[in-house]
């Protein structure tokens, strides 16, 4: 369980929720195919959401990314690195404004207007299967952390 | 350089979870080109008329088309008539009358719940020529909630009439004919609720038979009151599955309504609604039998009540009149019945399920066929059609030859009747399931 405690504590563990998170991400934009299913209504929005749509997860996961390394610089600054329990909370904390924007999106935000349509299926949809499945990703990994350390 | 900021202005939308409609409003303050058209987008997303206010009309004179289409797609998207009186209309632009048809188009009142002030959208549904919709009422032209009913001490069933009569009551008989009945008939005519008028009104037709087959069996005012709330909980609707909400039973569970809203949803298909209506009934049966569970225990607690003062060499028989007397004047409500598990396993074996789909099938394609003929007609009317035209010809209108059976099922009659034949029915809920899942599929 070291290594796996070792890794926990590393940069390659974010950085590999994020790399889960890019993926998924871009491909639910291939499985999905928004530009054939849906309803935008507007042709000159969906050729520019058909562009972006691909460009949403690899740029979300760098911004990810960069809220991480920002939550575990205020980490060190009040000398908590050594927390254990704290990794997987850090990379949820930086996955949690995807998830929470692409649940309002997906399972709140009205479809009234060509606009609102594009956002939701070219990029809402594939941002919470992205985050949902980078979450999993996170809690998956940091299940060593509940084992006891071998000594 | 609109499409370029168009194209910025995608990815930026999701940096914060602001919702849409304010995120756009703020790119309309960069959009010099056409902030007219982005401000009613903003609004129409927003779905706040107050935001049309910000659509200027540049253009225009005399009126202002984008500013009433505003509020014309706001209407059509919430259902919300309200918002129509804001529409100033004139010259090439639209009419009050053309935002009101189109807030009415595939809407009803009860879509008021979502609106921002309800009581004034139910009031605009109103002032059109339709109701207020469930749980409200018109006063002065305005729809008001439905007040709750009156709690008048002495009024209706729980005026405690037995009390009042206590001095002259001995036996049943003298509850039946004596000055209780009188009290007991004043209650029943300032009864109120319905179902509550009815539960006392079985209970005065069972005292009153009683009273000729137990006139010698004593009584206690106590006994009369418990009877009397027996009686009225066993035509309480609350449990009924008459008033199962079909929406509740079928509504998908968190993980199917996220998958669904991100792979998307198939389109249901002639199968699936057949499938939900085994499901609504199969959900209803329990419910049934739980009803038919707590009826048992209110014809036991009926005989314990009466026979609770009668000695014991006399309590068989008078336990017997009792259970007479009771389904005779209550009926379904204190009938034993015992068929609900076997009517939830008929339909639990693959082969066996596939002809309760058919017959779901049949009765959905029937109705269809009914409904689309007689364009004008009642659901009930069309419901009772249905199932005289599924009965009479379970197999009208069936698509291909290589159908199942499904007709059997009817054959066999109620599983009441079915003895140990897997294929049945329980009539007191199929139908009720069958027509309530039509109704909420093809909302």
């Amino acid at each position: 369980m070291r290594p796996m405690r070792r890794f926990l504590a590393s940069g390659w563990y974010p950085f590999l929720v994020v790399l889960a998170f890019a993926g998924t991400t871009a491909g639910m934009v291939a499985v999905i195919d928004p530009a054939a299913t849906s309803d935008t209504g507007n042709g000159t929005i969906v050729r520019y959401a058909s562009v972006a749509a691909w460009a949403v997860g690899p740029v979300l996961a760098l911004l990810s990314l960069l809220l991480m390394g920002m939550l575990n610089g205020i980490r060190r600054l009040f000398k908590a690195r050594g927390a254990a329990w704290l990794h997987p909370v850090v990379v949820l904390l930086g996955l949690s404004p995807w998830l929470a924007f692409g649940w309002q999106l997906t399972m709140n935000e009205p479809r009234h207007t060509p606009i609102a349509r594009a956002v939701i299926d070219f990029a809402g949809r594939e941002m919470l299967a992205g985050a949902l499945a980078a979450s999993l990703l996170t809690v998956l990994l940091a299940v060593p952390l509940l084992l006891p350390k071998r000594r | 350089m609109n499409r370029l900021r168009l194209l910025f202005a995608l990815p930026l939308t999701l940096l914060t979870s602001a919702c849409l409609g304010d995120l756009v409003e703020f790119f309309c303050m960069m959009d010099a080109s056409d902030p007219d058209h982005c401000y009613q987008a903003a609004a129409v997303q927003s779905s706040d008329p107050e935001d049309c206010d910000n659509v200027k009309g540049a253009g225009f004179s005399g009126s202002n088309p984008p500013k009433d289409k505003c509020y014309l797609q706001i209407a059509g998207n919430t259902g919300d008539p309200s918002v129509c009186a804001s529409v100033q209309g004139g010259f090439m632009s639209y009419s009050e009358e053309e935002c009101v048809r189109n807030a009415m188009q595939g809407h009803s009142v009860e879509d008021c719940k979502d609106a921002a002030d309800e009581l004034r959208c139910r009031s605009a549904w109103a002032s059109y020529g339709k109701d207020c919709g469930e749980g409200f009422v018109a006063q002065q032209g305005a729809c008001v909630p439905k007040p709750p009913p009156e709690d008048v001490p002495g009024k209706g069933a729980d005026d405690d009439i037995e009390s009042k009569a206590e001095a002259d009551l001995n036996t049943i008989k003298d509850a039946a004919t004596g000055k209780y009945m009188e009290l007991l008939t004043q209650a029943i005519d300032d009864e109120e609720d319905d179902t509550k008028k009815l539960g006392l009104e079985k209970y005065k037709e069972f005292l009153e038979k009683s009273g000729e087959a137990l006139d010698t069996v004593a009584t206690t005012a106590d006994q009369l009151k418990e009877l009397k709330r027996i009686f009225l909980d066993a035509y309480d609707p609350a449990m009924s599955v008459e008033n199962m909400r079909v929406d509740k039973i079928l509504e998908p569970g968190l993980f199917d309504r996220v998958s669904g809203r991100i792979f998307g949803e198939d389109p249901p298909t002639e199968r699936s609604k057949a499938e939900d209506a085994l499901s609504v009934y199969e959900v209803m049966l329990k419910r049934q039998g739980d009803n038919d569970f707590l009826q048992q225990g209110r014809l036991d607690r009926i005989k314990d009540v009466v026979t609770s003062k009668v000695k014991d060499d006399l309590t068989g028989q008078v336990k017997d009149k009792i259970t007479a007397v009771a389904e005779g004047v209550a009926g379904t409500a204190f009938a034993t019945v015992g068929i609900v598990d076997h009517a939830l396993s008929s339909f639990q074996e693959a082969a066996q399920k596939e002809m309760f789909i058919g017959l779901a099938a049949s009765y959905n394609r029937q109705r269809d066929a009914i409904a689309a003929s007689n364009p004008g007609l009642d659901p009930e009317e069309i419901h009772r059609r249905t199932v005289a035209s599924v009965r009479n010809d379970p197999y009208q209108d069936v698509p291909n030859a290589g159908f199942v059976k499904f007709g059997n099922i009817l054959e066999n009659g109620d599983c009441k009747d079915a003895g140990d034949n897997p294929l049945c029915i329980d009539n007191r809920v199929f139908w009720t399931a069958m027509d309530k899942t039509y109704r909420h599929t093809r909302k």
